[in-house]
């Protein structure tokens, strides 16, 4: 894993396992390492990642059973989904927008490359 | 708890001292990294907690006992790993079984876990190893000993970019609440991401001693092109994509550590860099 | 039950670390000395010794044993100052000291370990090394000259001792000349073990210096003084001419036991850097 943002590591390790709950390496209702596993294999101190799991818990993604592990919950992948579409909307795209408008891209040829990005997607 | 009380050190009677009423505590239970600048006492730091040598005043106690005195029931607790060691031209096994006699924590089951993080075999010989191989073989047993306090000098020295990484995950699965680690080291960016705690030294006094959560808290550090924030920074280093910064935490954001940076700005500024952290009441 | 005094179980445990860890050292060391008594044991009888057949009934035993005797009692002093003088010897670079120091076993059972090793081990180390080059003598040298009386040392008792109570007339007849030297090869061997405490490099040779000086320095002066003070008390010299022996092994044995506790106690001196102090 590299950690090249300025972003805060229990952060960006929170977001590694949202990816991998969307991307279905750990199913909802599926147990996720334990905090001494998952700090070994990306090789940063425990306290850092029960930080992650600590702040995934807050946001109900996922959920511990003493003395069994952490798990992700049923509904993770739609709270996740919500959350970046939340984070796409708050800070991502207003930015998008506002390089879009001082390039001066009119909003028809957005919608172009919008659609053969898509098209191109299906193939 | 590993207490430093007022120990003055020098190697030779009328030089200089290398430590000058130095004092430090180092709760149980965390990953301590002591950065210092080269040649800075750090090893000799770590000797004097070990009970390797004497302070010409001042003591240094182990969980109450004075460690040099070399008691039984503190050497089995500490076990540290030089910078350089030279081992038996035994079978790794024999030299495990030999020494682990000693430490009535040893467990097989961890050593057998750690040779495996390490790929090394324990029917080796230990003659037959590089200098790199033999410090991994000794650093499996170091840790499978289960000393509840661990002193490194420089042990990423000397291993090879995988054993690094092997190094890394194999402290941070080893570490338990009753375990103490100090990592002595100028090699910053080998182990900025497993520590605990920071402590900096100049070896005449400690310049910053703080658990990483703490630094965090208080400071911002950023990598930036952006001339606004370089201009407001209270530290900035050039790098590849502008400057590494240091910024007072006012909004209370989560920044990523940058060890490196934040070591030199100990070493060029000492006192203002302290002056982050002994106004507690305006930190937010 | 506080173990930080003495635990038997961790003094056994050191043996191990003396022996094997250090086994390189100790064999080489076995090696050479088995080595250098058997060239001793073929070189002696060279020459014309066992030729004359005459003088060796004359005689009545195998000629050579008088002289190798001696020459084994004098190298036996020399490899047990040398022996001792390795006893501390991986402390002489930091990565040993390191090892040592931070092993942990107490002091005294460390030092029990190491001179048992090195003062006890070694001496029957030496005398299997005896046996066996006088094992060779005697095999090579009956062979040679089938009619010469060839001994090996461990045969060569005049009388082979059959009852029991030969046995003790036997060990009465030789029991001062051993318990002379042995005091006299304990002593000079003591003054090693402390040396090899307080310099683990190039021991030997700064012992005997040091020491040898020590000594000479001691005579010149003790000889000087005693001679004043000997013309002034008349009575004195028969005195000690009478307590003779008891005065040598009182001396000999406050030595020994002076230089061992003050090697004892020099090691927990020792740091792991030297500092000049």
């Amino acid at each position: 894993m590299n950690f090249n943002d300025n972003k805060a590591i229990y952060l960006q390790i929170a977001d590694q396992i949202m990816d991998g709950i969307v991307d279905g390496t750990y199913p909802p209702g599926g147990r996720i390492p334990s905090v001494r596993e998952f700090a070994a294999s990306v090789e940063v101190n425990a306290n850092t990642v029960m930080r992650s799991y600590e702040h995934l818990e807050r946001d109900g993604i996922i959920f511990n059973r003493r003395g069994i592990g952490f798990f992700v919950a049923d509904d993770a992948i739609e709270i996740v989904s919500k959350a970046r579409s939340d984070t796409f909307f708050d800070d991502e795209l207003p930015y998008f927008l506002s390089r879009l408008s001082s390039l001066g891209i009119s909003p028809e040829e957005l919608i172009n490359i919008y659609q053969s990005y898509l098209s191109k997607q299906k193939k | 708890m590993i207490r430093i009380e007022n120990i003055t050190f020098s190697y030779k009677r009328n030089a200089a001292p290398v430590l000058n009423d130095f004092s430090l505590q180092i709760p149980t239970g965390g990953i301590y990294g002591l950065l210092g600048k080269n040649g800075a006492g750090k090893s000799t730091l770590l000797y004097l907690i070990a009970g390797l040598l004497t302070p010409s005043s001042g003591q240094v106690s182990y969980n109450g006992i004075i460690t040099r005195k070399r008691k039984p029931e503190t050497l089995r607790e500490i076990f540290i790993v030089p910078e350089e060691f030279s081992l038996p031209s035994l079978p790794l096994r024999e030299y495990v079984k030999i020494n682990s006699r000693f430490y009535p924590n040893f467990s097989a089951e961890d050593m057998r876990r750690n040779l495996d993080t390490f790929e090394l075999s324990a029917d080796v010989n230990l003659n037959s190893l590089s200098m790199g191989q033999k410090k991994k073989a000794f650093m499996c047993f170091a840790l499978a000993c289960n000393t509840s306090l661990m002193l490194f000098d420089e042990p990423t020295n000397g291993l090879d970019i995988p054993g690094k990484s092997q190094f890394r995950k194999f402290i941070v699965s080893s570490m338990t609440d009753d375990r103490t680690i100090v990592i002595s080291t100028h090699q910053v960016r080998d182990i900025d991401r497993i520590l605990d705690h920071v402590i900096i030294t100049d070896n005449r006094s400690v310049v910053l001693d703080r658990p990483i959560s703490d630094i965090l808290s208080r400071l911002r550090f950023l990598e930036t092109d952006s001339k606004e924030l370089i201009e407001k920074a209270i530290y900035k280093q050039i790098s590849v994509r502008g400057a590494d910064i240091i910024l007072p935490n006012d909004d209370g954001a989560d920044t990523q550590l940058n060890l490196e940076t934040l070591f030199d700005f100990a070493m060029t500024n000492p006192q203002e860099l302290q002056s982050f952290f002994t106004s507690k009441s305006d930190s937010k | 039950m506080n173990d930080n005094i003495f635990s038997g179980k961790r003094l056994l445990a050191f043996f191990p670390i003396e022996l094997i860890c250090l086994q390189k050292r100790q064999l080489l060391y076995s090696l050479v000395m088995v080595g250098l008594l058997t060239l001793i044991a073929l070189i002696t009888p060279l020459g014309s010794t066992y030729d004359d057949l005459l003088w060796i009934e004359r005689i009545g035993h195998d000629p050579v044993l008088d002289e190798l005797l001696v020459t084994y009692i004098i190298l036996m002093f020399c490899f047990g100052c040398l022996s001792a003088s390795i006893m501390w010897s991986e402390m002489k670079d930091k990565q040993g000291r390191i090892y040592i120091l931070m092993n942990p076993a107490t002091i005294f059972e460390k030092f029990i370990v190491k001179f048992f090793v090195y003062v006890v081990c070694f001496l029957v180390v030496y005398i299997l090394a005896v046996c066996f080059a006088e094992t060779v003598r005697y095999l090579v040298y009956s062979n040679i000259y089938p009619e010469a009386d060839v001994t090996p040392l461990y045969l060569s008792f005049s009388y082979p001792p059959e009852t029991i109570d030969q046995i003790w007339r036997l060990s009465r007849s030789i029991e001062k000349p051993v318990l002379f030297f042995f005091c006299l090869y304990l002593m000079l061997q003591s003054f090693f073990v402390l040396g090899s405490s307080i310099w683990p490099s190039r021991s030997f040779i700064k012992t005997f210096l040091i020491f040898g000086c020590l000594t000479a320095a001691y005579f010149i002066i003790g000889a000087k003084t005693g001679s004043v003070l000997m013309t002034d008390r008349v009575g004195d010299p028969r005195w000690l001419r009478e307590n003779s022996y008891a005065v040598y092994y009182t001396f000999t044995t406050i030595v020994t036991l002076v230089n061992w506790t003050l090697a004892y106690f020099r090691i927990p001196e020792t740091d792991v850097i030297t500092t000049k102090r």
